[in-house]
């Protein structure tokens, strides 16, 4: 059963990571499209992110010009192929299975979003004059310390949290039926 | 309507003990991490032990695996397989389980985990000494999933094996 499990999740990854690699592009647009709310709101002016015609990294583009910056997005995102695999193995390939996986995929998009917005705030706040003036020393902290936090945990955390957050009540049924199992048993 | 309220408590209950717990153990890790140089110095020793049993151009100095004076690879943080340690761990604390379950649980997974992670180091220095020009993307993509894939298996395979609690979460 439970290798049988495995089975399923290795193929339901190796499936999403095909869509990923030919929709990446696409992707990339609507992260960096969803991010640029927060650093608007942050910055005080309208920002645009934009992925060069290279592939390579993305640019925040301000009336100032363009600030590089070297990240790989294609391995930031990566991980996205884990979240629909873990909802697509746990609920099947149904109905349920479709919506959920879309919106766990939609949760990750936030979630990828929100990091390429704390890459920019990590690098803004150490001085850059785009960065407003009189921010509190508390909140610089917490941008430095989640900056760390998603570029050593993100890969993991973010999916299982996305597929914890659409699947839990399946999750909770599956346990619910083995532990009634148990109590009959006895 | 009470079977919904029991189902959002038991997701609600679940999702704060895996984020309590899983914040927590990363904070320990950044506290500890100064302290970890000894165990990125072994990881490196054992990992050119073991390339060093085919090639004897394999050697560590400190957390440097090194072939001759040609190329190196250096264990920092991200090499350690913490972090999937601490995912791994918290998923299972969370999980309604006997706490003996959870406890031999993660004992199990962190145990299988780093021997995964040392194989893939060993993988990766094997790679970057003979194969280089592969090394990029099996370093930042394949390896990574891997580890990450390895975490949610064992996940699966633990909540799908372990013995109920016998009562509802």
């Amino acid at each position: 059963m439970s290798g049988a499990a495995v089975l399923r999740l290795l193929g339901w990854v190796l499936a999403f990571a095909v869509l990923y690699y030919l929709w990446f592009p696409l992707y990339s647009k609507l992260f960096l499209w969803l991010a640029e709310p927060l650093l608007n709101a942050v910055l005080l002016q309208p920002v645009e992110l934009a992925a060069p015609p290279t592939g390579k990294g993305f640019e925040v583009l301000v009336a100032e010009g363009a600030l590089p910056f070297r990240f790989d997005l294609f391995s930031i995102a990566l991980n996205l192929v884990f979240a629909p695999a873990l909802v697509m193995t746990t609920v099947g390939f149904t109905t349920s299975g479709i919506v959920r996986s879309l919106a766990a995929i939609a949760l990750m998009a936030l979630f990828h979003a929100l990091h390429v917005d704390i890459i920019v705030l990590h690098f803004l706040a150490q001085g850059h004059p785009l960065f407003p003036q009189g921010v509190s020393p508390w909140v610089t902290s917490l941008i430095h310390w989640s900056y760390k936090f998603a570029d050593k945990v993100a890969n993991g955390f973010f999916p299982f949290l996305a597929w914890v957050i659409v699947c839990f009540d399946v999750l909770y049924q599956r346990l619910r039926v083995q532990a009634d199992g148990a109590q009959a048993a006895n | 309507m009470a079977e919904n309220r029991s189902e959002f408590r038991a997701w609600a209950v679940f999702t704060a003990v895996f984020l309590v717990v899983f914040v927590g153990l990363y904070a320990l890790y950044t506290l500890l991490e100064p302290w970890l140089e000894g165990y990125y110095a072994f990881l490196a020793r054992t990992t050119a032990g073991a390339l060093a049993v085919f090639d004897p151009q394999v050697s560590a100095v400190g957390n440097r695996i090194l072939y001759g004076s040609t190329a190196s690879l250096k264990v920092v943080e991200g090499c350690d397989g913490v972090t999937v340690f601490i995912l791994i761990a918290a998923a299972l604390a969370a999980y309604p389980r006997p706490w003996k379950s959870r406890l031999l649980g993660i004992a199990g997974a962190v145990a299988l985990l780093f021997v995964i992670n040392w194989l893939r180091l060993v993988l990766l220095a094997y790679v970057r000494f003979y194969l280089p020009e592969h090394f990029h993307w099996i370093h930042a993509y394949l390896f990574q999933s891997i580890m990450i894939f390895a975490t949610l298996a064992l996940f699966i395979v633990w909540a799908g094996r372990s013995q109920p609690s016998g009562r509802h979460p």
